[in-house]
């Protein structure tokens, strides 16, 4: 469902002439990306390793086995490993290997992922202090606009028919009312 | 606290005339328990849907609601093995709308050893409803039967046993201190991997926070964690006996401090009358089996002082 | 025991009781659709229903809640690619190509039939097994489950396929995130910087639907938006959609039913393992035993029946350790443990001679349970494919709220959904860059189970590594962990 999900994706959809993938594979990020990734991913097993666990573990306090710290060494040691053997293995064997190519570009990954962490903020700080029925129908109006849906009716029906169904759903079946 | 003025302008408009302030004062707290509960309460439970403790809450919930002429709505919001509903309440405003219905452990244990937002002075202590029946359990065909006699095959051969958390541990242990010998405690998540552990044989004895009352025939008790006697168990000794030092054991209703006394009786009250409810007292006694145990504000607040003593003395002899 | 069974089924086969499970089976399907509401959910907040009810059409009821909530899990997985529980996340592996190829009402035929016939395998098993089972299950403690996980391990970090190493990471990267919160075992802070939350660590529930179901859609989205909006499509379309499965068909898949039933029913007679585990691992074996491993994922049936088998039949698997010995096998069973207590009966080693004629009551309920998710199922199958056929612009954003709801829910906590927010991104980067999301979620659930087991075994046996060899069933598991081991590296 990952890099596949690309390729199935620029199959024959449940719209079969419908969203073509936008970004032409070719020019797709590939190894480039890739590179980019082990990189990231050895940095944060370094950090990991040299900041986060030392500092922030508690101490051994048996003599009888591992410390606290032991297996999230354990597990960001194996990721350095590994991010290192990725990088390693793109700068040797770059072209060779099997590129997985998403369909979007570097700075388009970015961009996606920066929208989303912004939205994300926005929207576990507005639950709280705005409450879930402001929040469900600005998302769903914000999914329903980036999809691409215009008409007014449907989103308005959309909106209010699950924003409704939602909140009195979890109110009689679960006794729980949403913030 | 905030309702104050409030109140006090209502009772002065009542009254209509001059009335001297140091009386309205006096009258603002009735007043404030006069007209509660005019909303729907919110009953915080810190432990997961389905368990012993939840189930007991919602149908307390429904008795309670009754006696106080309101829905009493149930919130369960677990994590951290009950802190995270704890610190939820203790931040909460204290007009009686917002209760919890906990372990006593859960509002004890998490300030002295852990960094928590609340303190042993958070809460108000209304009333206790039950007590766990905690216990020192082996199987029924291990070689000891008391607690000495465990303590006395520890002194051969190292055992291990099976605790349910850093505080089931450190009272094991302090039996171990006090005894001088020394075991072993393998971490185990709550009863379900205890009993395989304990009947496989992979472990000596175990912390049983009451399932063992269904294993009757198969495990049996050595000692109480309680203050007092097990109800089921009313020839093994305590904990509170022995040490006396004892786990806490109560299953209470707390508000946030600050609660005002006249509130505090009322609840207190309802709490009292709710508890004889039918629905609550079977499900408790034969089905969960637990013993109905009201405990009011007065004496569950001095009860709880004198656990907290006990637990600071538990962890001052692991600190060493 | 037959007599006993005949006798169960005439005390189980009444209208109420049959009414019962049905409303049990829709309301599970149904919550299970829910991203992040499975069937442990679905029961947790039905149990209360069932206060009023008498012993056995309550059992009944719940019964069917949670073969419905397993089982209906996997209705978004393959229609929108958002798997509501882990469970389902293997679902969707090759239930959503099948889906985009035409096929949503064939896969979902897969995933229906496969779980309905898991389900009454590893009933029949339970059924059996009951009595026996109880002395075995009491032989695995720490050192058996440790060696039970390292080859869960090896057998999943083939799952990864095309990209060996991308796999590996995301496992490990999984595995970190588990170490996340208190120690297991002194209770000391572990990188949580005093936020009470966290000292549980990550929800599992928010990791799992944030970076599996909410990535996926987001994904979707973001695609819909660069693509200006997709054509809606028109009946005639549809005109070559293969939605027919006959039953030699399915049959046809013998050996992968087979396989499935019973790696999930004995996962689910291991208490504590999970249904995720199982569905994972029975992926994995079917696609080791396939001749075509690379059609795996790419909507190859053979991966929906080996997943959807196998989840379902941990579900009456898991009532062995609980019936025989009063173990719950995971909290879906504890949570019918409580249900159980709460009707006066007692789950334990007496359970059958207390109350053998429920006993086997409840056994005949669950065989009839599967006869009506069959009937229910089939009958919801349009009903779902007509989803299918509502343009994605309409019907991901609801996907994306019914995330949000589904996470607060059970813990009715903002910060797990703040969580389920930020594991989205992860996921979504991690899909676009080719990372397997699956094997971090995996890598998440098996990481805190293992160090579990490790640290218990260690502290039991003094670090003293022999221990392993006075185990023999731990020793069967290490030698198949190196079997597996060694057999990868020589194929690579």
């Amino acid at each position: 469902m990952t890099g596949r999900q690309g390729e199935a994706e620029s199959g024959a959809g449940p719209a079969p002439d419908g969203a073509p993938p936008s970004a032409d594979p070719s020019v797709g990020p590939g190894p480039r990306q890739e590179l980019a990734a082990g990189a990231v991913l050895f940095a944060a097993a370094l950090l990991a390793l040299l900041w986060l666990i030392p500092n922030h573990t508690g101490e051994s306090t048996s003599d009888l086995e591992v410390a606290p710290g032991f297996f999230p060494q354990v597990a960001a040691g194996a990721l350095l490993v590994l991010s290192a053997l990725l990088v390693g293995h793109r700068l040797i064997r770059f072209p060779k290997l099997r590129e997985i190519r998403p369909e979007t570009g570097g700075g388009a990954v970015l961009a996606e992922i920066a929208i989303l962490a912004a939205g994300g903020l926005l929207v576990a700080w507005a639950l709280g202090a705005a409450g879930y029925l402001v929040v469900a129908p600005a998302v769903m109006l914000a999914g329903l606009l980036a999809g691409g849906e215009r008409r007014w009716w449907i989103i308005g029906l959309v909106i209010a028919g699950v924003t409704a169904a939602t909140w009195f759903g979890a109110d009689l079946l679960f006794g729980v009312v949403l913030p | 606290m905030p309702h104050h003025p409030k109140s006090r302008l209502a009772i002065m408009a009542v009254g209509g005339a001059v009335v001297p302030a140091i009386v309205a004062s006096s009258l603002a707290v009735p007043a404030v328990a006069a007209d509660y509960p005019s909303k729907p309460v919110t009953l915080v439970i810190p432990y997961r849907a389905g368990g012993s403790t939840e189930t007991m809450g919602r149908v307390f919930s429904k008795a309670l609601g009754k006696e106080l002429g309101t829905r009493v709505i149930v919130r369960t919001r677990p994590g951290a093995g009950g802190a995270v509903g704890a610190t939820e309440v203790a931040k909460k405003k204290a007009d009686g709308y917002t209760l919890l219905f906990a372990a006593a452990v859960s509002l004890l244990w998490p300030p002295l050893r852990q960094k928590v937002e609340f303190d042993l002075d958070s809460f108000t202590y209304i009333g206790q409803i039950t007590n766990y029946q905690q216990a020192l359990v082996a199987r029924q065909d291990a070689p000891y039967n008391t607690l000495k006699e465990l303590i006395a095959h520890a002194k051969k051969k190292r055992l291990n046993y099976a605790d349910q958390g850093a505080m089931t541990r450190a009272f094991v242990e302090y039996i171990a201190t006090k005894e001088g010998v020394k075991w072993t405690g393998i971490p185990t998540k709550g009863g379900g991997e205890m009993v395989p552990f304990l009947l496989g044989g992979k472990v000596d004895f175990a912390w049983s926070g009451g399932i063992h009352n269904r294993f009757a025939g198969k495990m049996k008790v050595l000692l109480s964690f309680n203050a007092t006697r097990l109800v089921a168990s009313p020839d093994i000794p305590s904990i509170g006996e022995q040490y006396g030092v004892a786990m806490p054991s109560q299953a209470v209703i707390v508000g946030p401090k600050g609660l005002d006394a006249a509130l505090v009786t009322k609840i207190e009250g309802a709490i009292a009358k709710a508890v004889k409810d039918k629905a609550f007292v079977d499900l408790l006694t034969t089905k969960l089996k637990f013993p109905a145990k009201f405990v009011g504000h007065k004496a569950l607040t001095a009860d709880i002082e004198k656990t907290v003593a006990g637990l600071k003395q538990v962890i001052a002899a692991g600190a060493k | 025991m037959i007599e006993q069974l005949i006798a169960g089924f005439g005390n189980a086969l009444t209208v109420t009781n049959l009414l019962f499970i049905a409303a049990g089976i829709t309301l599970g399907i149904v919550i299970g659709v829910i991203p992040g509401l499975g069937s442990v959910t679905a029961l947790a907040v039905l149990i209360p229903i069932t206060f009023y009810m008498s012993p056995l059409a309550a059992i009944a009821f719940l019964v069917g809640v949670n073969k419905g909530g397993t089982s209906g899990g996997a209705i978004p997985a393959i229609l929108l690619n958002s798997p509501g529980t882990p469970e389902a996340a293997a679902t969707a592996l090759d239930g959503h190509p099948m889906a985009k190829r035409g096929e949503s009402q064939r896969a979902l035929k897969f995933a229906l039939f496969s779980s309905v016939t898991g389900d009454t395998i590893s009933d029949l098993l339970l059924i059996v097994l009951v009595v026996p089972f109880a002395a075995i299950a009491l032989e695995f403690g720490p050192l058996e489950y440790t060696a039970v996980l390292l080859f869960a391990f090896a057998l999943l970090s083939g799952i990864s396929g095309d990209s060996p190493i991308k796999g590996l990471i995301a496992i490990a990267f999984g595995v970190f995130l588990s170490t996340v919160g208190l120690d297991p075992v002194d209770g000391s802070q572990r990188m949580v910087f005093d936020e009470v939350e966290l000292y549980d660590g990550f929800p599992l529930f928010s990791l799992a639907v944030g970076s599996l179901a909410m990535a996926s859609v987001l994904g979707q989205l973001f695609e819909l938006w660069r693509a200006r909006g997709e054509k809606r499509l028109s009946v005639e379309e549809y005109a070559r959609i293969e939605t027919r499965l006959p039953a030699r068909e399915f049959f046809g898949h013998w050996k992968t039913i087979g396989r499935s039933a019973l790696i999930g029913s004995g996962v689910g007679m291991l208490p504590g393992l999970g249904v995720t585990l199982a569905a994972f691992l029975s992926y994995g074996a079917a696609r080791r035993a396939s001749k075509e491993p690379q059609s795996f994922g790419r909507g190859n049936p053979q991966g929906i029946i080996a997943t959807e088998a196998a989840n379902s039949a941990v579900v009456g698997a898991n009532l062995v350790p609980t019936i025989a010995l009063g173990i719950p096998g995971n909290i879906a069973a504890a949570l019918l443990i409580g249900a159980f207590i709460i009707h006066g009966i007692v789950p334990g080693p007496f359970m059958l001679t207390n109350h053998g004629e429920l006993v086997y009551a409840l056994f005949a309920s669950m065989l009839m349970a599967n006869g009506v998710h069959l009937i229910i199922g089939r009958i919801g199958i349009p009903l779902w494919a007509r989803i299918a056929r509502t343009p994605r612009a309409v019907i991901l954003p609801p996907v994306l709220v019914m995330c949000i709801v589904g996470v607060y829910l059970p813990n009715q906590s903002i910060f797990g959904v703040g969580v389920m927010l930020a594991f989205a991104c992860l996921g979504l980067a991690f899909q676009r860059l080719g990372f397997p999301i699956v094997c971090m979620v995996i890598g998440f659930l098996l990481g805190g189970m293992l160090e579990n087991s490790v640290r218990q075994s260690l502290r039991l046996h003094q670090s003293d590594l022999t221990a392993f060899l006075g185990s023999p069933i731990a020793l069967i598991f290490l030698a198949l962990t190196l079997f597996v081991l060694l057999r990868a590296l020589r194929r690579a």
